[in-house]
């Protein structure tokens, strides 16, 4: 899954329509993201092929992902309430979160993306592109 | 006008009783009676047979998944079917908008470290658990794998 940056919602982004099935629909003020997968082409078009155990890794230690489905109650609690509007991330969005445990593969057999739902106080930031950020150990 | 009062359910206002029936009678017994804020949920064990093809003797050949593969399902999936919702479930305000967050036959997946007993209910594999131990409504429960 590398798609398009969705800051802004200059494109109306859609797991449906991405994926041709329904996302997880989280509960209350949990939210729902898919795992931003880095291209395994380099900038000058080698592909490096991963082991099954570094993708793991990269699931592991994933704290950026885009934005799936939205509980009805995200974003809607005192701890949200000095955000500005435009900050609160939109089904579409690329944002970072804290590292949380709790990833699934979500899809019918040989098509499942690597979700995740977690509380909304766990989102850090909207971001622009999700390349920009990789985790500094 | 095909009417749901929960934005995350998958299960109709005019199906609920019939989705009751249903599992009832796919169980064999009545469903069991959640308390309070608690849910009664049927934890998801893959089917045994996992596919059926017809070999170059047009033989049909089913394989199956071994047994402890499924005895391990009842500890480790977080997959499973709403039985019963307790009926002070989901009035708070989180819930506001949403309406109820699962009905009776909705898929689940679940917090299995989250205040929940799991027992067996007349040989059925089930959980007791509390409301917010729930993450979120699913399609299918064959979709979910842990990773």
């Amino acid at each position: 899954m590398e798609g398009t940056i969705c800051f802004d919602n200059k494109e109306k982004w859609s797991f449906e329509k991405e994926y041709g099935f329904n996302p997880p629909r989280p509960l209350g003020a949990r939210i729902c993201i898919e795992q931003y997968v880095k291209s395994e082409e380099s900038d000058a078009g080698i592909k490096l092929a991963k082991s099954e155990m570094s993708k793991r890794l990269d699931v592991a230690d994933c704290i950026v992902g885009r934005v799936v489905k939205i509980g009805s109650a995200c974003f809607k609690s005192e701890d949200f309430k000095h955000w500005d509007k435009a900050d609160l991330p939109e089904v579409g969005d690329w944002v970072t979160f804290k590292i949380t445990p709790g990833w699934k593969k979500y899809g019918p057999p040989g098509k499942g993306v690597c979700v995740i739902t977690m509380f909304d106080d766990a989102i850090n930031e909207k971001i622009e592109d999700p390349s920009y950020v990789s985790r500094d150990l | 006008m095909i009417k749901n009062r929960s934005l995350t359910s998958y299960i109709e206002d005019d199906e609920e009783e019939e989705a009751k029936k249903f599992i009832e009678e796919e169980l064999g017994f009545p469903l069991p009676k959640a308390l309070g804020k608690r849910l009664i949920v049927k934890i998801y064990i893959r089917p045994e047979e996992l596919t059926t093809f017809v070999n170059n003797e047009g033989k049909t050949v089913s394989i199956y998944i071994p047994e402890i593969y499924l005895e391990n399902d009842k500890y480790s999936n977080f997959a499973a079917l709403v039985l019963s919702v307790g009926d002070q479930c989901f009035k708070g305000d989180e819930y506001k908008e949403n309406g109820p967050g699962c009905k009776v036959g909705d898929w689940i997946t679940i917090a299995r470290n989250h205040g929940g007993q799991q027992y067996f209910h007349r040989g059925v594999t089930v959980q007791n658990i509390p409301e917010d131990a729930i993450y979120d409504v699913i399609q299918d429960p064959s979709y979910v794998e842990r990773v």
